[in-house]
């Protein structure tokens, strides 16, 4: 089946197999490495990304359903410049990387909801995120630290 | 892996679809299931009928003392309504993460049929009713009658459940729910449970992970209504009571004697904190 949809503002129509999910297209054929797969069950939130305003497990979104979607991936983000991308390196936040752009993808959700959120919103962001390397710390720190608190 | 894959516009329609294949096609709705099921090789189905065009699954409306819960609505949309019970709400909330809540639904959940299924004590406090939809019928089930054992319910191969029904009487109620797991997020309860109550002469207490299905215990109900007094010698007899109607099993997560003890100690506390109030 043919389906037609949105990442990071540009637009798609890919020849797709229904037995495909959404991070295999992203990763595979769009060449969007950021969009990992760790567990392929969704439990470790690497593939994290933002499916119509919301974040999304996309090891499990199956290809039709990406018919008609927008789709961001911190590559979007990157290109626009969020200071979110910038907050992450700057703080130390970053390891080996695996797991630092779905935890992007799952922060940024949370924040195009809730400008504010206080400590307990934060970590509740990414309570579906993995992290075997940092120890969260500086993921959080990084985090609050693009709270605009004006 | 290899399925023929369909987007019915109507129930009727899906229904069919689900007829024709007689058992070996599976409906997909949030996936998040389903397509853990597909990598871990325990669905194989040779069909898949994707419902989520059907757009009148996805609502929440209110209707002669009722609200009525369409099987798609996704977990998020539970935690956030205003209109759905505290102790529902809760539970939502406690599944899984943010983006699983956010596209897996309240019908998934029960048509999963776990036993450690986190919306079902809440919906069984909740005296919850299915309306479910087949090629020639429609019906409607009570949630007590709907699991029959883990992973299996009484639906017929072509039926789908379209609605969750829940009495507005309830709203009133005290209550409570507990997903005792050793994660936060992202993980399987050991043991779950929801209490309700409007005073003593009306307890309703449900558990799951601790039977074959989700269940209420009832004897310890009955008991908490010839009770006199919301005293903690009462609620202690009440939990031990509960503990007497559940046969939970080990398992890599706890073992039977934990799962027991976890009965006896979470009935206790929340009813002494429900009372307290």
């Amino acid at each position: 089946m043919i389906i037609s949809f949105q990442v990071n503002g540009e637009l798609h129509k890919l020849e797709v197999e229904p037995t495909k999910t959404l991070l295999q297209i992203l990763h595979d054929r769009l060449f969007l490495k950021s969009v990992r797969e760790g567990c392929a069950t969704g439990e470790c939130g690497a593939c994290t990304v933002i499916m119509n305003g919301q974040a999304v497990p996309s090891c499990l979104i199956l290809t039709p359903d990406v018919n008609g979607s927008k789709i961001m991936t911190a590559e979007g983000l990157a290109r626009e410049n969020d200071p979110i991308i910038n907050a992450f390196v700057t703080y130390g936040a970053v390891q080996c990387g695996f797991c630092t752009s779905g935890i992007i993808m799952s922060a940024k959700s949370m924040l195009l909801k809730n400008k504010r959120p206080d400590h307990e919103q934060v970590l509740a962001s990414i309570e579906g995120n993995l992290c075997r390397c940092t120890g969260y710390v500086k993921i959080i720190e990084a985090i609050r630290s693009v709270i605009n608190h004006d | 892996m290899e399925f023929d894959y369909f987007e019915p516009a109507t129930v009727n329609e899906a229904c069919k679809i689900l007829a024709d294949y007689n058992g070996d096609a599976k409906i997909l709705a949030g996936g998040t299931d389903l397509v853990v099921g597909f990598k871990l090789k325990e669905f194989q189905p040779r069909a898949v009928v994707n419902i989520k065009k059907i757009s009148e699954l996805n609502r929440i409306e209110k209707e002669n003392g009722a609200t009525r819960i369409g099987t798609l609505v996704t977990l998020t949309d539970i935690a956030e309504c205003k209109e759905i019970h505290q102790i529902l709400k809760d539970a939502a909330k406690k599944m899984a993460s943010c983006p699983i809540r956010n596209i897996a639904t309240i019908g998934g959940n029960l048509c999963n049929a776990s036993p450690a299924a986190d919306l079902a004590p809440p919906l069984l406090c909740l005296d919850t009713a299915l309306h479910v939809h087949g090629t020639h019928s429609e019906r409607t089930i009570k949630l007590i009658d709907f699991f029959k054992g883990p992973g299996k319910t009484c639906l017929a191969n072509d039926e789908i459940v379209t609605d969750i029904l829940i009495q507005n009487q309830f709203q009133r109620y005290r209550g409570e729910f507990v997903k005792f797991s050793y994660r936060k997020a992202s993980d399987l309860a050991i043991v779950n449970l929801a209490v309700l109550a409007d005073g003593l002469h009306d307890v309703r207490i449900s558990l799951g992970a601790v039977a074959p299905t989700p269940i209420r215990v009832s004897n310890a109900e009955k008991f908490l209504q010839q009770a006199n007094l919301p005293a903690p010698a009462i609620f202690d007899q009440a939990a031990k009571i509960a503990q007497a109607e559940c046969s939970p099993i080990t398992d890599q997560r706890a073992s039977e004697w934990y799962r027991r003890e976890l009965v006896h100690a979470l009935i206790r506390r929340v009813l002494t904190q429900i009372f307290k109030k």
